[in-house]
């Protein structure tokens, strides 16, 4: 068996050992110290219980000793995923759910998590309303469909092809694979990566092309339409290059993160707006870059390529795309003092005034020129008016929670059983919460507590 | 999942530096989770219990997942062995050779005096350079260690190893008079810029006014400086040597060998020499101490664990690593190898068979002695099979039968019935037919025509 047969020998097999054991739960202690197993309980007076697969019985801890607990990814999540708005609180809270009502006092949210919550408006930063569209693109499924390249700067003999296996693409020569995912002018990519050895991979965004592109010779090839290349060179470099015929190489910023060196596995977001111009990059729900492409969007073409760089085996899954709302973080986060409410509308436009409600599908303002009234099907997103005088929060929070969808929220947890969790939220009082919402819970030191708005 | 796990465990055990709580032993899982506490009992019926602290009653686990108990304080042994051996299952032991046959191996060892073991059990024997004492193995504890330019965010002794999150030295004066060989495992969780200063008098900062050798370590390069006034220069460089970090990698184990009598030095990287340098003008640091010095910018990370200093004397180097071989083999001290059968050890002399001759070499002239690799067996997959390292350097596995307060008993196949103080042990492994990490080892491919 030669070197790169047994890299992939290994690497499938420690993929199937990781498909064939659930991962459990993980206790990390405030010094340092982990176990993994399965939350059982955790009550008002303070003793979490916690079940290890090599313990006799279960485990009593005392929970100030505890600094953050990681839970498995539940099996049924997807179903709970189609809400339609997302609220960001002071503080950097976040909620999502179904929009009930609003009014001057506050934003209601039906959670199938903990069902309807009253938000008031003195903690509210922004709203901002989701596409409820179907994944344009689910998960690889097999080969139908795709395109195996040539890889043109293969070596002789180092070229090969992407294989298919259990719901994941894998690579370990020079490969390329492509299709045509009808990628959306606003839309939102997710995919998983694994990798042993140095990560070489290059992702064509919006291309035309299901062949790959030599850079180096691209005038000399064949016609292709303008795309960009992600690319990641020897893992820890990280560019994007708008890639057009007859234009020189630029890029839009290199990163270097020499932290994933220390990685095998990533999960990558590419969230993507050609009117903006912009792309946002995400490592594991961590904001990583923003490009904006000055010279406007280049991507012509509606598909992606997946090309593998000599030198590494990677694998590529859980590939998934969707429309996206186009609202990028760092446009929430300039409003930090708002004397007024800015509503986004979805043609990209704003417009300023004070929220009076909204329901029966239509916002009503008023603006200083007069009432507005704006369809909520036509409306965005909402900055809400907020400065330095913002109402306090009254008590201070113990634990920062993570959605298993991303963001985070605080509380005072009471108590935790595997069906239901008891919160006193600082913004939204008691509330009776499935834990399956959260992948992880961060007991905060004294020190670290939340307070008041930080905005 | 556990690479980034580990990952961030590491950091956090460097962000919780601040509130450390006294020496505790430390319980290990395969899965790279970990538990500080106390070892309470183990035996083969009840499991180990376990006190921890922040638990409110003893914890009983069974063995299966358990990768290792690092002890907070051990014995240190008071060694000055002649020879090291290599056993074929992975052990390896300081003490005396007596006698050697077709069969049998005469040793004396610190824990059972004179034995005799079956030869077939033995890799190599590496006769050690004359007088070499181990001088410290740890660390256990900060006694003895001085530290400078040391922010609270900087050394710190935690779980056997000192970790510094920030710029600062950590010293200690050895009493360094001979030539000495310097061993430690480093790690890092970013880049790392890490200096070593031997044979030092300054043991809270770097002073160049004095004479010692600064060994410097990147992730790309070893350099050797001398400091001291030489031509109206503070330093004097000796130059770099290259090396390349395989990707993904982030501990190295580093030995460092100071021959006064030859004036080299030598750094080996994960026992690969990387470098050896020649002072043209004679080995002239006049110290004792030995500086480690993290140079990195804040917010960066080291961890040195697992040091071992020893001193020696005479021309000759104590080797590092055992050679794999498929005939016996003697090494001299002339560096020449010597390939063929090895009859007997009596009388300070090898007997070595070389097709219709046998040569008499005498003891005093061999470094090294090689056996033809010896069929491996697979330990046991019992997790009662474990191995025992011991303060100072050395390695036993058994199974083990009963541990209490009082001793640690069990049973092995090269040395039968065995009972220890537990102070005598540092760190004890379980599971031991579970593959250990090994250093990753990629094959670099040159990155060449970006093809996209």
């Amino acid at each position: 068996m030669n070197r790169i047969a047994r890299l992939i020998f290994s690497f499938l097999a420690l993929a199937a050992t990781a498909c064939a054991q659930p991962l459990p739960d993980q206790v990390l202690f405030h010094n340092g110290d982990s176990l993994y197993g399965k939350l059982l309980a955790i009550d008002s007076s303070g003793t979490l219980r916690w079940q290890h697969p090599d313990a006799a019985e279960p485990i009593d801890f005392k929970l100030g000793s505890v600094a953050q607990l990681d839970f498995a990814p539940p099996k049924t999540l997807g179903v709970h995923s189609n809400s339609t708005c997302h609220l960001l609180l002071a503080g950097g809270d976040f909620l999502e759910g179904s929009f009930v009502s609003a009014d001057q006092s506050a934003v209601t949210l039906q959670t199938w998590f903990a069902g309807p919550l009253r938000v008031p408006r003195s903690v509210l930063r922004s709203l901002v309303f989701v596409p409820v569209s179907p994944s344009i693109f689910a998960g690889i499924t097999g080969m139908e469909g795709w395109t195996q390249g040539k890889s043109v700067a293969a070596f002789a003999g180092e070229s090969g092809q992407w294989t298919y296996r259990d719901g994941a693409f894998y690579a370990s020569k020079a490969a390329s694979i492509a299709r045509d995912l009808k990628l959306p002018g606003v839309a939102e990519i997710h995919f998983d990566v694994a990798w042993k050895g140095p990560l070489n991979l290059a992702i064509a965004l919006y291309t035309d092309s299901l062949q790959p592109i030599l850079l180096t010779g691209k005038e000399a090839g064949p016609d292709f339409g303008g795309f960009y290349s992600f690319r990641f060179q020897n893992t820890v470099f990280i560019d994007m290059m708008p890639i057009k015929k007859r234009e020189p190489l630029r890029s839009l910023g290199q990163l270097i993160i020499p932290s994933l060196n220390n990685r095998s596995r990533l999960h990558v977001d590419l969230r993507v707006s050609k009117p903006q111009r912009k792309i946002a990059l995400f490592f594991d729900d961590e904001l990583v870059k923003e490009w904006d492409d000055t010279a406007g969007f280049a991507g012509e073409g509606t598909g992606m390529r997946f090309v593998q760089n000599p030198g590494g085996v990677v694998k590529l899954s859980n590939l998934r795309i969707s429309r996206w709302n186009g609202v990028f973080e760092q446009t929430l986060q300039e409003s930090a003092d708002l004397a007024q409410d800015i509503f986004w509308l979805e043609d990209g436009t704003k417009l300023t005034g004070t929220l009076e409600s909204m329901a029966n599908g239509q916002l009503a303002a008023r603006a200083t020129n007069g009432p507005i009234e704006i369809p909520l099907a036509k409306l965005q997103a909402i900055d809400f008016a907020h400065g330095t005088n913002s109402a306090p929060r009254t008590q201070t929070a113990t634990v920062r929670a993570t959605f298993a969808h991303g963001g985070g929220l605080t509380f005072d947890l009471e108590s935790w059983r595997p069906d239901e969790m008891t919160v006193r939220s600082p913004d939204f009082g008691e509330a009776k919460i499935n834990p399956a919402a959260f992948s992880r819970l961060q007991f905060l030191p004294p020190e670290k507590k939340t307070g008041g708005p930080k905005g | 999942m556990k690479d980034s796990a580990a990952f961030f465990l590491f950091t956090v055990a460097l962000l919780s530096l601040c509130s450390l709580a006294p020496a505790e032993d430390l319980l290990k899982f395969v899965d790279g989770s970990a538990l500080h506490g106390e070892l309470q009992r183990m035996d083969v019926n009840q499991g180990v219990r376990w006190e921890n602290p922040d638990a409110k009653n003893p914890i009983d686990f069974a063995p299966a997942h358990i990768d290792s108990i690092q002890f907070a304080h051990a014995d240190s042994l008071s060694l000055a062995p002649t020879c090291h051996l290599r056993f074929a299952n992975g052990d390896d032991l300081f003490g005396s050779v007596n006698s050697l046959d077709q069969e049998h191996l005469g040793f004396s060892t610190w824990f059972g005096g004179a034995m005799t073991i079956p030869r077939a059990a033995v890799q190599s024997i590496t006769f050690l350079s004359s007088n070499y004492t181990i001088l410290y193995e740890g660390p256990y504890d900060m006694q003895g260690w001085v530290t400078g330019n040391n922010p609270p965010e900087s050394w710190a002794l935690r779980d056997g190893a000192f970790i510094a999150t920030g710029p600062g030295a950590l010293g200690r004066d050895f009493k360094l008079t001979g030539s000495s060989t310097v061993e430690f495992d480093l790690a890092w969780n970013e880049l790392f810029e890490f200096v070593v200063d031997l044979y030092t008098d300054a043991l809270d900062h770097l002073d160049y006014n004095t004479s010692s050798y600064l060994v410097g370590l990147t992730a790309s390069q070893v350099s050797l400086r001398r400091s001291g006034m030489t031509r109206g220069f503070v330093a004097k460089s000796f130059g770099d040597a290259a090396w390349t970090l395989p990707p993904g990698k982030n501990k190295i184990h580093v030995a460092i060998q100071s021959n006064k009598d030859e004036a080299t030095l030598a750094v080996f990287i994960d026992n690969v020499l990387i470098k050896r340098w020649t002072d043209p003008n004679g080995f002239t640091a006049t110290g004792g101490g030995i500086l480690f010095v993290q140079a990195g910018m804040g917010g960066t990370g080291v961890k040195v664990s697992n040091i071992r200093v020893s001193q020696w004397t005479g021309r000759t180097e104590p080797e590092t690593a055992a050679v794999v071989t498929n005939v016996d083999a003697i090494r001299l001290v002339n560096h020449d190898q010597a390939d063929g059968k090895i009859m007997n050890i009596k009388d300070n002399q090898v007997s070595l068979a070389l097709g219709g001759t046998v040569l008499q070499v005498p003891l005093q002239r061999v470094t090294q002695i090689n056996f033809a690799t010896p069929a491996t067996t697979t330990p046991a997959n019992d997790p009662w099979n474990v191995r025992a390292l011991f303060p100072g350097g050395g390695s036993l596995s058994f199974q083990l039968e009963k541990w209490n307060g009082q001793e640690v008993a069990g049973r092995s196949a090269i040395f039968g019935r065995l009972a220890f103080q537990p102070s005598a042990i540092r760190e004890l492994e379980f599971n031991l037919d579970r593959p250990r990490p090994q250093p990753k080892v990629v094959t670099e491919t040159e990155f060449e025509g970006l093809d996209e």
